[in-house]
């Protein structure tokens, strides 16, 4: 039963919609303000760049934001309204830190029909009123007072009905409004009204100009001494101020945003719709506009909100691409472009389509986004890790390995970086300005590769390369003594610590030193059958300067074998399976718990729990981490030990609550790692990748990564397909014709999982649409295929008529046409179902089987159908039952029945829903989402005593998200492994326009109680900024009805419990009788399992055949911890 | 390209992004709002819309208003010069003086004509301030309501 739905947030909206900038947070203090659909973000501007300072979440989606300075005060306040008719004023309250709600209220009206051209919230210039057109035909006012209190508002009727833009013109002595309309002709008029506060109505404005631009769209007022305003239209852009009339052609185009340069409106940045930059600027003698100019300057991301900082900076706030912050420069580059790109934040929004896959195959699900719109257009490949933040680099080709070594064994820091190539040593230390810089110690060989070298007791170091073992002094760097490979016979792999040193020579001669004051004692040497391949004596006992243990790892046997120290004798010979041999074994103790990890050149990594007194090897298990052969290495940050393992894969392993957890990297691949905690660099790594060194510290959490695969058009459908190992991506973008005009093309294109180049590309017809991808086989045929459902998206039709199925399958890289099929409409969804395909074509469900024809090719012939729907935009199924998301008639079930070879209706919801994305939960729980941001689950009935209640989809939960989901999928962010416990919890992932991924969990019943028990005491003591309310804000809300929420859970809500200082914990703790530590393992353990971690411990058999590595995986334990969560689960 | 290179000088500046080294927004800088304290906003200061019909309060306010003039018509002759309705009517009044002074200057050259041109609705339609300035011309005296004062005048005419 998944009926009880807990949603989060892993991805915060990134979508910008308006931004602004005054004094906010202080008179002196300049801020940027951005609004992120339901967050804002406050950031302030100093010398050095852009200062993050806080991060709002608001209960609603943000329809206007403008900040505006009450009379008498220094520091500015901000209006907000949201598009569900509410608005608050907020103040920062320096002091105390906090958003100080000034005045709040309900702008909505019982009678109205809501404005089709969006919101429009505006400040008198002269702070006399706050307008609002939320409904069309009424102009709300609330008044100020002189004391900049907000009055009782009331509204005008306003005659214009369909109206494009509100603004308040500068210098009027009574407040005025400048209004561009569109009369029912389609004709585009700007007509002033004064707002007479008195009288409670308009009058008279000072002008008006008719019959403008055919696309005029945006007003700008000009401040004084010039006053009027500008008018930007798709041809022309107009100044009028009631006098003076000035207009100049422009290019074709559409303007979206537009920012003032100078505080007395002489220049303006505008945008348009493809990401152009033009500087508009209005010629004047101070008092009279003598002319406009329009200046193109560069390109930019497609702005929503363009922001002038300072000093040349811009902020592009965009909602289809990446928001930006640019420079100005004064002298075009070499492209002709004025615009310097000067940092650009990530924006997945608008997400179109997504899949969860697992490129790497280690059980942990990534997520694929259709991300942007137009030239913005990309795939984002969303995944968790650890990140490395670099903080140096240098490049450096061919490091064969790494080590940091102390200046003497007093010293703190790290001061000397040994790097080892394949003939020679260099050795870098931190110069007197902390910079890196070649040096030399004298003892040392520096014409060999250092196969491994460390500081060891009594203030000397040790360097072993392939012919001698050297000891050096380390305050005079000179050599001390040497110990000499026999002659012909090279050292092959070294170990040491600060007393010992094991070498394995060539023949398997394995030989046991030990360093003592200025000498070098040969303790032990035999000679073991085969030969080693990597070794370690890394002291995990209670003396950190000594091992009484050595871990060899074996060509030829694939064995892992402990010997005792110093004598050498073998304890335990652990046999690894396979034919790929250990490439590095280290001993490492996690939190006191010695571990032995063996790891092996095919990327694959044992770890075993260490018996100190007796070296045995117990708990052995498997993972995989990569492909590529890895190195182990240990490293010390917050107190705590962790291994890095350096492969094309790299990870950092560590432990919390007795569990090995295992953490990607965000790097691509990583060679050699060696910890360097220099005093100018402290706590850092050193890691060389291909070609580079790079120095730079470690995140101490794990959070989303994203990498951005920009396509230069736009992404709407994506699929993955396992045997190919390739994507499947619908995209289409604007092209030149022949007669001058942008015409859409629309392209099927392959796309390689690894490198994300495009491999294949097939164009679709003129007029056709790709509007449905995935990948599928049919019974009685083991190919995997690539099937598209396109439309022919005629300019002349409303509906599309005509569509076709296409059947490719992948091919050397290739993407071949197998087979076609026409259909009668737009093939909206396809489904692979039972071996044969499902499609929705218009308002059908059609079903096609996969047919051999006498000459032995294939085709996709009918088989049955289902007549009913409005247009069936969303399938999925699950056995024999299709969940049909219809436009407007919500939910409906439909069941395949084989033996009559028909689809049935079973049950549908009866809500007039206008879906967006449909999902099963469950085989009786279906979760949809519809286009007033709610979500909803409704149940299958099937025990109903009656016909018409079977028939009845009954509505389980019901939610206002505040965000427009596009697609849901199952799958999860965090390593899932099949086969574990019943103790996993299903998850749905979603995307949305703003570019939130969140995640949709179903909940055990009784920790979806405990949960919101707990979300309802936290709505006592988190309250909404700006008096918002939160049950107001997650009621499910649309046209027809609004109830409260149900059966859902605000994980957002609940995650801030973790932000709660102590006391307000404690409140809440002991209102739901359980300790604070308790409460906040459970609500921390449930935000890892759902997104933000991934913890495992696998465990193997040694006898398990070698296929495919996730089938190694056996026995999942989901939690660190002692498992609260789990056993809640269990339950 | 090459005109807009003009029109880039001189951009505002405070001082902002002045640094030759521009540090990147780290995106971890930014806190999570926490809202832990009340966010009510002052009682008064809870807005509310004025729920009256547009036409009703367009027809109220217009009632108002005429209740308003027709008060000012038939208190003017009583509490005319007083105080408080001059503050709270500063131009009425203005226009008022201007008219007074206007037909002060000109009636000297009309006395010529003689002032039996004023028919009665004329009369009745000045002010009082006005007819006591023609009462005054001719030395009568001022007392008395406006019927009594037009009567006055009429008499002497």
């Amino acid at each position: 039963m998944s009926g009880w739905n807990y949603v989060v947030t892993a991805h915060k909206p990134t979508n910008v919609t308006h931004s602004c900038v005054g004094n906010f947070t202080g008179p002196q203090e300049l801020n940027l303000i951005i609004a992120k659909c339901t967050r804002i973000e406050i950031h302030l501007l100093t010398p050095h760049g852009l200062q993050p300072m806080l991060d709002v979440p608001l209960y609603g989606r943000i329809a206007t934001l403008e900040l505006f300075r009450p009379p008498g005060e220094s520091q500015d306040v901000l209006f907000i309204s949201t598009e569900r008719y509410k608005f608050c004023v907020l103040q920062w309250d320096a002091e105390a830190g906090e958003l100080v709600t000034r005045a709040m209220g309900d702008v909505s009206d019982r009678i109205g029909r809501p404005t089709d051209n969006g919101q429009i919230g505006i400040v008198d210039p002269d702070c006399r009123l706050i307008g609002l057109h939320l409904y069309d035909g009424l102009f709300k006012v609330i008044p100020i007072d002189n004391k900049g209190q907000l009055k009782e508002a009331f509204n005008i009727r306003l005659e214009e009905l369909q109206v494009l833009d509100i603004k308040f013109l500068y210098g009027c002595s009574k407040p005025t409004i400048a209004v561009l309309y569109q009369d029912n002709k389609d004709a585009r008029h700007v007509k002033t009204y004064e707002v007479q506060l008195k009288e409670k109505d308009f009058g008279e404005g000072p002008w008006l100009q008719n019959n403008l631009d055919n696309g005029a769209g945006l007003l700008i007022p000009v401040p004084l001494p010039l006053g009027g305003a500008i008018i930007i239209g798709e041809q022309t852009i107009v100044y009028y101020n009631g006098s003076v009339f000035k207009a100049i052609p422009i290019r074709p185009s559409i303007t979206k945003a537009y920012g003032r340069v100078d505080a007395d409106g002489s220049r303006y940045l505008l945008s348009d719709h493809a990401g152009m930059l033009h500087l508009l600027v209005i010629t004047h003698d101070k008092e009279r506009v003598l002319g406009l100019k329009v200046e193109p300057l560069g390109e930019t991301s497609a702005a929503s909100t363009l922001s002038y900082l300072d000093n040349g900076v811009v902020y592009v706030g965009s909602s289809y691409g990446d928001s930006q912050l640019i420079r100005l420069n004064s002298q075009a580059d070499a492209k002709q472009s004025y615009v310097e790109v000067l940092e650009s934040f990530v924006n997945l929004g608008p997400i179109v389509d997504l899949c969860v896959v697992d490129l790497e195959r280690q059980g942990q699900g990534q997520v694929v986004t259709c991300s942007g719109a137009y030239k913005d257009g990309s795939l984002r490949i969303v995944r968790n890790g650890i990140g490395i933040n670099e903080q140096a680099s240098a490049e450096l080709q061919g490091i064969k390995g790494m080590w940091s070594l102390r200046a003497s064994s007093q010293e703190t820091y790290d001061t000397f970086l040994v790097v080892s190539f394949i003939s020679e040593t260099r050795i870098l230390a931190m110069n007197a300005d902390d910079e890196l810089e070649e040096t030399e110690i004298d003892g040392f060989d520096s014409e060999a590769q250092t196969l491994f070298c460390c500081n060891a007791i009594h203030d000397q170091l040790i360097q072993v390369t392939a012919g001698s073992l050297k000891l050096v002094d380390a305050a005079s760097r000179r050599q001390l003594t040497e110990w000499k490979a026999p002659p012909g016979i090279a050292i092959n792999v070294a170990s040491a610590n600060a007393s010992q040193v094991l070498l394995a020579t060539g023949g398997g001669n394995l030989v046991y030193l030990e360093i003592g004051h200025e000498t070098l004692t040969e303790i032990k040497h035999i000679q073991l059958e085969y030969e080693i391949s990597c070794l370690d004596i890394n002291p995990v006992g209670d003396d950190p300067n000594r091992s009484q243990l050595a871990a060899v790892g074996m060509w030829t046997d694939i064995s892992v074998r402990v010997f005792s120290l110093p004598d050498l004798n073998l304890i335990t010979k652990e046999s690894l399976g396979g034919e790929i041999i250990p490439r590095s074994v280290l001993f490492c103790a996690f939190e006191g718990i010695p571990y032995l990890l063996c790891a092996l050149g095919d990327g694959h990594l044992f770890n075993f729990v260490l018996d100190l007194s007796t070296g045995q090897l117990t708990d052995r298990k498997k993972i995989s981490l990569g492909t590529q052969p890895i190195t182990l290495r240990t490293f010390r940050s917050k107190n705590a030990t962790h291994v890095f393992a350096a492969s094309d894969r790299p990870t950092v392993i560590y432990s919390s609550n007795r569990k090995l957890l295992y953490s990607n990297v965000n790097l691509k691949e990583v060679n050699h790692m060696c910890p360097f905690n220099s005093a100018s660099f402290p706590d850092s790594l050193a890691i060389g990748k291909e070609g580079e060194l790079t120095i730079g510290t470690i995140d101490d959490i794990q959070k989303l990564h994203i990498r951005t695969v920009p396509l230069g058009e736009q992404p709407r459908r994506i699929c993955h397909q396992e045997s190919s190992r390739t994507f499947g991506l619908c995209s289409f973008r604007y092209q030149n014709s022949s007669n001058g005009e942008d015409m859409e093309t629309h392209y099927v294109r392959l796309i390689d999982d690894q490198t994300f180049e495009i491999i294949a590309t097939y164009q679709l017809d003129t007029y056709e649409t790709g509007c449905s991808i995935i990948t599928c086989s049919f019974a009685d045929d083991s190919n995997v295929y690539f099937c598209v459902g396109t439309a022919y998206a005629l300019p002349e039709e409303n509906e599309p008529s005509k569509g076709r199925i296409l059947v490719f399958i992948v091919e050397d890289g290739k993407l071949q046409l197998l087979t076609e099929k026409e259909t009668k409409g737009a093939v909206y969804s396809l489904n692979a179902f039972n071996g044969k395909l499902l499609a929705a074509i218009n308002q059908k469900i059609q079903l096609y089987k996969w047919t051999l024809r006498d000459d032995g090719s294939r085709e996709l012939q009918t088989e049955c159908g289902h007549h009913g729907h409005i247009l069936a935009l969303y399938v999925q199924s699950r056995g024999d039952f299709i969940v049909v998301g219809d436009l407007m008639k919500s939910i409906s079930l439909l069941m395949y029945k084989p033996e009559e070879g028909a689809i049935e209706e079973r049950a549908r919801d009866y809500n007039a829903n206008w879906m967006t994305a449909v999902e099963i939960l469950d085989d009786d729980t279906y979760l949809g989402a519809e286009n007033s941001f709610n979500l909803f689950t409704v149940r299958k009935n099937s025990d109903a005593a009656t016909d018409e209640e079977r028939g009845r989809l009954e509505i389980v939960g019901e939610y206002h998200l505040g965000e427009f989901v596009n697609r849901f999928r199952h799958g999860s962010l965090v390593m899932r492994l099949p086969d574990g416990e019943a103790s996993r919890i299903p998850t749905v992932i979603f995307g949305t326009v703003n570019g939130v991924i969140g995640v949709i969990a179903s909940l055990p019943q009784d920790q979806f109680i405990f949960l919101l028990k707990l979300q309802q005491n936290l709505v006592k003591v988190i309250k909404g900024v700006g008096g918002l309310s939160h049950e107001q804000w997650r009621s499910f809300n649309n046209e027809r009805k609004t109830v409260d929420a149900k059966n859902f859970l605000d994980g957002d809500l609940i995650e801030s419990f973790l932000d709660l200082n102590r006391n307000r914990m404690e409140e809440i703790a002991s209102n739901l009788e359980v300790s604070v530590e308790e409460l906040c393992k459970r609500v921390e353990e449930l935000t890892r399992y759902l997104y933000s971690f991934y913890m495992l411990n696998v465990m193997t058999r040694s006898s398990l055949p070698l296929i495919h590595p996730r089938w190694y995986i056996q026995g999942v334990q989901s939690f660190g911890g002692h498992g609260h969560l789990t056993a809640c689960v269990v339950r | 390209m090459a005109g807009a290179a003009q029109y880039l000088q001189e951009l505002p500046s405070r001082g902002f992004f002045s640094s030759s080294q521009q540090t990147p927004a780290q995106q971890g800088g930014l806190r999570v709002y926490v809202c832990d304290h009340d966010t009510a906003p002052p009682e008064e200061q809870l807005i509310k819309t004025d729920t009256t019909n547009i036409l009703i309060r367009y027809l109220t306010l217009k009632k108002g208003r005429v209740d308003q003039n027709g008060k000012e018509k038939r208190k003017s002759p009583t509490e005319e010069g007083k105080g408080k309705r001059q503050a709270e009517r500063p131009c009425d009044d203005k226009f008022m003086i201007k008219r007074v002074n206007v037909t002060g200057g000109s009636s000297g050259s009309r006395r010529e004509g003689g002032t039996s041109r004023y028919s009665d609705k004329e009369l009745q339609s000045f002010t009082v301030q006005k007819i006591k300035a023609l009462l005054k011309e001719r030395g009568q005296p001022l007392k008395g309501n406006k019927d009594e004062l037009i009567g006055r005048l009429k008499r002497i005419l």
